[in-house]
């Protein structure tokens, strides 16, 4: 299934759903289809070897991508309700589904602390 | 004349290129910036694009599908736990109300643009 909401179709997450995690999805599409064109404008940009035509054209055409092809538009949301705040890299969870799932033992290897 | 006297800069520089070659690393003595470092960066898009997990992943609405033409029936315990639970709501009187025929007729174009 896809969505017709972004300028590009793109497929539904099978987790938690969210206007906010759509359009996170979809910018992490974007930025990872568009990687390596980003790159190598990037090199060609930074190489102070090149022509400094060429140097700049490579500059022009970045700054005129759209902002969802930018690796740093993309933001760590929690998998199980979408929230932006609060998640726990290792696990993609946010603080209060970690804790829940944690206690429920559903989180393998994770433990009550007691000292 | 002292075996332990500095070598020249050139000799110097002799040296680190053919280290260089040895090693098979980049001879830049003037350190100039030739945008090696964004070549270097491992690609991080397929791990950033599964954050959200696999979208073809099977939900229960598929595997249902699939079982489809099959005797034995599927049931999905929490679609029915809900249902029940309106059931019940609008057996109350506290259900969704009824849709209105008129104004989704006129405007539905208007409603749908946005």
């Amino acid at each position: 299934m896809t969505m017709k909401r972004f300028p590009i179709p793109t497929k539904i997450p099978s987790t938690y759903i969210n206007g906010r995690v759509l359009r996170d999805h979809f910018k992490r599409q974007q930025a990872a289809a568009n990687e390596v064109t980003v790159q190598a404008l990037k090199f060609i940009a930074r190489n102070t070897l090149l022509p400094k035509r060429t140097r700049v054209e490579a500059q022009l055409q970045l700054t005129s991508m759209p902002y969802y092809t930018y690796m740093n538009q993309v933001s760590n949301r929690c998998v199980d309700s979408g929230r932006g705040k609060g998640v726990f890299r290792d696990f993609r969870l946010c603080r209060t589904q970690f804790r829940e799932q944690a206690l429920a033992g559903e989180l393998p290897g994770v433990m009550k602390g007691v000292w | 004349m002292s075996a332990f006297t500095k070598p020249s800069r050139r000799r110097l520089l002799e040296l680190q290129k053919l280290s260089c070659e040895i090693f098979n690393t980049t001879f830049n003595p003037t350190n100039q910036r030739t945008g090696a470092k964004i070549l270097r960066q491992p690609l991080k898009g397929t791990t950033i694009a599964n954050y959200y997990g696999d979208p073809d992943f099977l939900k229960f609405k598929d595997v249902q599908k699939i079982y489809k033409f099959q005797e034995f029936g599927l049931i999905n315990e929490e679609e029915e736990y809900r249902l029940m639970v309106n059931a019940s709501r609008r057996r109350r009187g506290k259900g969704a109300p009824p849709k209105k025929k008129e104004a989704s007729n006129s405007d539905g174009k208007k409603k749908k643009k946005r």
